[in-house]
């Protein structure tokens, strides 16, 4: 048998009442006799009661204060309510709408019309509740983490002039409080809605973040001042302040740039929570202009990258490498340098990790590595000395299934010898990387393409790797340079330098600026130097004047 | 007296309580509900405390009654009143009290003779 469905009649009147019952006869009833009496009975029985029939003039309690009860309640505000009235003035009829009161059934009472009301609302909150078992969560009456970015997004952009502030919240020690007291520790949650409704005249959107991380996102006009934060943090503790030892923290941003994704600002509101959350006194942190305007950055970057590549902002750069004891060019790095008209000239520290994010740095990667195969072609064909030159390869070439055939493809084109062409990756490449990918350098460097271990000594390296890796050269970074006159960074890099030379690899230091530490370095046995002593990263064309000078010359030293 | 000829006299609306209602019997139990609803008492005592929102209340209870159970005279003149008290700026009228009086005793007589 189908379940019956059940209605909840709320009238004063005897004989109104009961027709209605006549009417309704198939219904599960409930009847109540005033206002009071049937809010008791929506309590009571929320989970059961599909629809509510209220008569707006009753003594005691009237229709207008038992829909503002009902608007107080998370649960009762789901239940639709049908108001009765006569056929007065549409202002009642206002009143109730602006009361959420989802319709109206005149008197005299048409069963019909009664009755096809009331079953249309049950289909529609049948509907209703499918619908919000996937974007509410139950817990918190708030949406879920999906639903949130749907509706918090649709909020932004109906309201395109509206400042918006994030909060993040998250219950310390939830865990504890959930085992003590069980699902009403969920309360907490839903205090927190409510709390925020409040502030914010019912505008919030509110949703979960995780099981016990609320995310509200609220139109506010004005950054919030210490004092309203402050403020609601205090509602936010007293609404709370009957759990004992309850402590919420909370991460805010202000203003959000809207044109930035929502996930962003979520993520940076993250951060801020994490941050304030290991501070035992502090409740609140607000994320910082820092951390917006380098979002901003990055976005901007992101926006311009593509066409800054294609209509050749972006330049590749050669920085030469001499030999440590003889002083002759033996190479170069090929480097990426990016002259926006827009940004100016933006640091590859900068923009290349935003790259790697993103995945673009392949294009990048595989634009050096064409430039510097076209480069030798045309410099063989002048005549002059060339020397090996290494391109930058990222974990994302070595992820794409024809990284090799990229990669051998313009040497192959420009008919460039092999050997002129080098490999530098860095060690965190090696964690997870592929077969195959391990097999294309192994077959790179059986071809003569050299494979240089960049950054070596900044973090992820560790000497026994070194043994394991297929590489020809270790790149010592630039941070053991800069600290040698330590003695003690001098005896480690001293030893790695031991170590590289005994596993027979070739070993080149970085950001070497003057004469003494080339000298310190090339006693340690380091083979090559690349730094500032001898040039900086050079255009083609003065590079390509650096390749003549240097074949003229023995020793480059100090002529760039 | 039959149904029909009771609505007639008391200057109701047969067809539109028999398609509400469906029945004579239903019209009927309902109908004798009428004389006990406790809705014309408490007009009259609101108007007699000088109590507006009392009254008020009552002629809209009663004018709902009225219309539910097809007393359309009666459901006008207490519609009339209501009307008058709406804005709770006035006492209420003494001639729309007399008349609703009046329509109300008619009701009540008639719905005698059909017990």
């Amino acid at each position: 048998m189908m379940k019956k469905n059940t209605v909840l009649i709320i009238e004063d009147n005897e004989i109104n009442n009961e027709i209605l019952q006549e009417i309704l006869e198939d219904y599960n009833l409930y009847i109540a006799y005033n206002g009071q009496e049937g809010l008791r009975l929506m309590r009571e029985h929320q989970s059961e009661i599909d629809v509510v029939l209220l008569d707006i003039e009753m003594p005691v309690m009237n229709g207008y204060e038992v829909l503002e009860e009902v608007n107080k309640d998370d649960q009762l505000r789901q239940i639709p309510i049908v108001v009765t009235t006569g056929n007065e003035s549409t202002e009642v009829e206002e009143r109730c709408l602006n009361l959420k009161a989802t319709e109206f059934i005149k008197k005299p009472y048409n069963p019909t019309v009664v009755r096809l009301r009331v079953e249309n609302l049950i289909r529609m909150r049948d509907f209703a509740t499918t619908l919000s078992d996937v974007e509410i969560e139950k817990n918190s009456g708030a949406y879920t983490r999906t639903a949130f970015y749907h509706y918090a997004q649709m909020k932004i952009d109906q309201n395109p002039d509206t400042p918006f502030t994030i909060v993040m919240t998250d219950i310390i020690g939830f865990r504890r409080l959930h085992e003590q007291y069980g699902a009403s520790a969920f309360s907490l949650l839903r205090k927190q809605v409510d709390l925020f409704r409040k502030i914010s005249n019912n505008e919030v959107v509110a949703g979960n973040y995780s099981t016990d991380q609320m995310m509200f996102l609220l139109p506010i006009s004005s950054p919030l001042g210490p004092e309203e934060k402050k403020h609601w943090y205090e509602e936010l503790g007293r609404s709370m302040s009957k759990e004992n030892g309850v402590v919420i923290k909370a991460g805010i941003s202000e203003r959000l740039d809207t044109s930035i994704g929502l996930d962003k600002h979520v993520c940076n509101v993250y951060a801020a929570l994490m941050e304030v959350k290991k501070i035992y006194n502090r409740y609140t942190k607000v994320v910082g202009m820092d951390v917006l305007e380098k979002m901003q950055t990055e976005k901007r970057i992101e926006e311009l990258m593509v066409d800054a590549l294609d209509s050749g902002q972006m330049q590749v750069y050669y920085q030469p490498k001499h030999d440590s004891h003889t002083n002759a060019l033996v190479g170069a790095e090929a480097l990426i340098r990016w002259n926006s008209p827009e940004l100016g000239f933006v640091s590859p520290g900068d923009f290349i990790p935003i790259l790697e994010k993103n995945g673009f740095v392949t294009e990048v990667d595989s634009f050096v590595w064409r430039e510097t195969c076209k480069n030798q072609r045309k410099w063989i064909d002048m005549g002059l000395k060339v020397v090996p030159i290494s391109v930058n390869a990222s974990r994302h070439d070595f992820e794409q299934e024809n990284y090799k055939q990229n990669a051998l493809g313009p040497v192959a084109e420009y008919n460039v010898p092999e050997n002129l062409m080098n490999i530098e990756i860095t060690e965190s490449l090696f964690s997870n990387l592929s077969d195959r990918a391990f097999e294309d350098l192994k077959m790179f460097r059986e071809r003569g393409i050299k494979i240089e271990l960049d950054d070596f000594g900044s973090g992820y390296s560790s000497l026994n790797s070194l043994s394991q890796l297929p590489i020809d050269t270790v790149k010592f970074d630039i941070g053991f340079v800069r600290r040698i006159s330590d003695p003690r960074s001098e005896t480690v890099m001293h030893g790695s330098a031991d170590i590289v030379k005994a596993l027979n690899l070739k070993s080149i230091a970085e950001g070497v600026e003057d004469d003494a530490t080339r000298q310190k370095v090339a006693d340690m046995g380091i083979d090559t130097i690349q730094g500032f002593l001898y040039s900086k990263p050079l255009p083609v064309e003065k590079f390509e004047e650096y390749l003549k000078a240097c074949a003229s010359v023995q020793e480059c030293l100090g002529t760039f | 007296m039959t149904v029909q000829e009771c609505y007639e006299a008391l200057h109701g609306n047969y067809a539109d309580a028999k398609s509400r209602l469906m029945s004579d019997k239903l019209i009927t139990k309902f109908a004798l509900k009428f004389p006990g609803d406790p809705s014309m008492d408490t007009l009259r005592a609101a108007v007699a405390n000088g109590n507006r929102e009392e009254a008020f209340r009552a002629a809209h209870t009663l004018k709902g009654v009225a219309a539910n159970l097809a007393f359309t005279e009666l459901s006008q003149s207490a519609s009339v009143l209501t009307e008058q008290l709406r804005s709770l700026q006035n006492d209420p009228d003494p001639a729309l009290v007399d008349d609703l009086e009046q329509k109300y005793a008619l009701v009540i007589a008639t719905l005698k003779q059909l017990e």
